[in-house]
């Protein structure tokens, strides 16, 4: 999975497979790529049996603009080098999604359609997560539902580009020189990434664009899913728990058992699935075909609906509450764990001749209030020191509504470990510091007074920062 | 080149005899399909990668009849040319 096959370690399976010598694989395979490279500079294609054809095209000179700065230059006439995979190999490739059909939509489903089941669909908020893992990690950046205008105009440039395409070829009327095609596209795309590093950048994308018609939208669209490959492979923490869960349960068999990065190309695909076994079903049928919509957006969110908006709000607002829980309970999971841990150690000391079970237990217990001190009433019984670490979760403030119930007594914290925590807007998560027993400040959190109290003293140091800056 | 010189080409120059070539070269094929669909990617040091990419479903218009078609997701085998390869290519 994302694996980087280097050449030796192909001819080590390419050993296995054929029992041959690993040098004469190695020498086979040098040879044939350098045959390759050779034929290729003096402009003729190879085709090679089984895996596919590396063709030269010529690209004209034209001009272009330098993004940049704004220079008009001329780009010479070069020539590239594509790839056409062998329909063995692209059948092979494709194999976790042969089970797809082309679906045939009905007349009926308009574009407005497609439009309300796409919001339906963003709206429902387990299919997001599973459809499209990044955005509950920046879900207001990104209300997907707000763009979609923009992406309904997008697909039909797409659908239009395409349509000349097609009719330039002439022939065209199947899906395979379709496919075909498509993949002589995705071979430019390549290399105009590729070319992003040189200096030609990006006006060599738009020769590109220039000479096929049919590039510019489908680059867009190309862009798009290489994006998503890269957020795919960044792992989120609770939702994908979730999705992996998906292909295994539909038909998309032959997915379950490779890894990640085509399990999760599968899992747009599961409620395609649906529709493919009921295809008469509209409102499935209308689902897909949002889902079909919403791969195609890479594009700036234009002018977005206050509604929407909200509502976006409303979701991200939801999945950050949920990783903060989950972070949450990973904190208390931690802290419980701690805990038995000591337990087994005092047991282990404490089981001595003279000392009764009860007793054990007792001091168990005891150990235990003093370390789970954290829904503990206000004021603590016990003077016993407490120690607590900081994190990204945990603050002054945190902990003061955990030990003592208020936040505002959070000042007497930082008076304890003033020396270890500097600015009390800096203070770095992983600290250890002392939770004082309130009654060395002999105050109490359910008096008025002493409240009041602990916000003048939590005024007061940040005046006293604030000043020592100046 | 069609296959044939290919094949020859290489067993002249590796002292490979050609049988074995055709098997080797068959066995690469399946080792790259295979290698492809998990996802991996296989480099070839100057001369290119060979990855898979994903390619999302669709709607997209039959030219012909003018019906839409909703054109399912699928994976696609994709070599990208190396620096060296590309800049071979652009001089001669």
């Amino acid at each position: 999975m994302n694996n980087k096959i280097t050449l030796p370690a192909l001819a080590n399976i390419l050993a296995d497979q054929t029992s041959i010598a690993k040098k004469s694989c190695e020498d086979y395979l040098k040879a044939l790529f350098a045959i390759i490279t050779e034929t290729v500079a003096d402009g003729e294609s190879v085709k090679v049996k089984g895996i596919g054809t590396f063709k030269v095209t010529e690209v004209e000179a034209r001009k272009s603009v330098n993004v940049s700065t704004g220079a008009e230059m001329l780009i010479p006439s070069h020539r590239k080098l594509t790839f056409v995979p062998a329909k063995e190999l692209a059948a092979a490739v494709n194999a976790p999604f042969e089970i797809f059909e082309t679906i045939e939509l009905s007349e009926d489903v308009t574009d407005a359609d497609l439009e309300a089941a796409n919001a339906a669909m963003t709206d429902a908020v387990a299919i997001p997560v599973k459809d499209e893992p990044p955005i509950p990690e920046y879900p207001v950046e990104t209300p997907d539902d707000s763009i979609e205008d923009a992406d309904m105009d997008i697909m039909d440039s797409e659908t239009l580009a395409e349509e000349d395409a097609t009719s330039d070829e002439e022939t065209l009327s199947d899906e395979e020189t379709l496919a075909d095609e498509e993949t002589l596209m995705d071979e430019e795309t390549l290399a105009d990434e590729d070319v992003y590093s040189d200096e030609y950048a990006i006006d060599e994308e738009d020769v590109d664009s220039d000479e096929e018609e049919y590039s510019i939208p489908n680059n867009g669209a190309d862009c798009y899913t290489l994006e998503q490959e890269d957020d795919f492979s960044t792992p989120t923490p609770a939702e994908p728990a979730a999705a992996p869960a998906e292909p295994v349960a539909t038909p998309t068999g032959p997915v379950a058992a490779p890894t990640e990065p085509v399990t999760a190309p599968a899992e747009p695909v599961t409620a395609l699935a649906e529709p493919v076994a009921a295809p008469v079903a509209e409102t499935p049928l209308e689902a897909t075909v949002a889902q079909g919509d919403t791969t195609i957006k890479a594009y700036p969110p234009v002018i977005r609906s206050r509604k929407r908006f909200f509502r976006g709000f409303a979701l991200g607002f939801a999945s950050c509450m949920l990783v903060l829980g989950v972070g949450l309970y990973i904190v208390y999971e931690t802290i419980i764990r701690d805990l038995t841990e000591l337990k087994n150690a005092n047991a282990t000391q404490l089981v001595e001749p003279n000392r009764t079970v009860a007793e054990v237990h007792t001091i168990d217990s005891a150990e235990m209030t003093v370390e789970n001190d954290e829904p503990a009433p206000a004021t603590r019984p016990s003077d016993a020191i407490v120690y607590d670490t900081i994190s990204n979760t945990r603050y002054l403030g945190t902990m003061a509504k955990a030990h003592y119930g208020d936040y505002n007594f959070w000042a007497y914290i930082y008076k304890e470990n003033e020396a270890r925590l500097g600015d009390p807007d800096r203070i770095r998560p992983g600290t250890r510091i002392v939770i004082p027993p309130l009654s060395k400040y002999d105050v109490n959190p359910s008096n008025p007074d002493d409240v009041k109290k602990a916000k003048q003293l939590g005024a007061e140091i940040y005046r006293r920062h604030r000043a020592s800056q100046k | 080149m069609d296959f044939k010189t290919l094949i020859d080409k290489i067993a002249e120059r590796t002292d490979i005899p050609t049988q074995e070539v055709v098997r080797l070269n068959s066995a690469l094929a399946d080792a790259l399909a295979n290698i492809l669909m998990e996802g991996d990617s296989v480099a070839i040091p100057a001369f290119g990668n060979f990855e898979s990419k994903k390619r999302m479903e669709r709607i997209s218009v039959h030219p012909a009849s003018g019906k839409r078609l909703l054109v399912p997701p699928k994976i696609v085998a994709s070599f990208k040319p190396s620096a060296i390869l590309k800049s071979r290519l652009k001089d001669e």
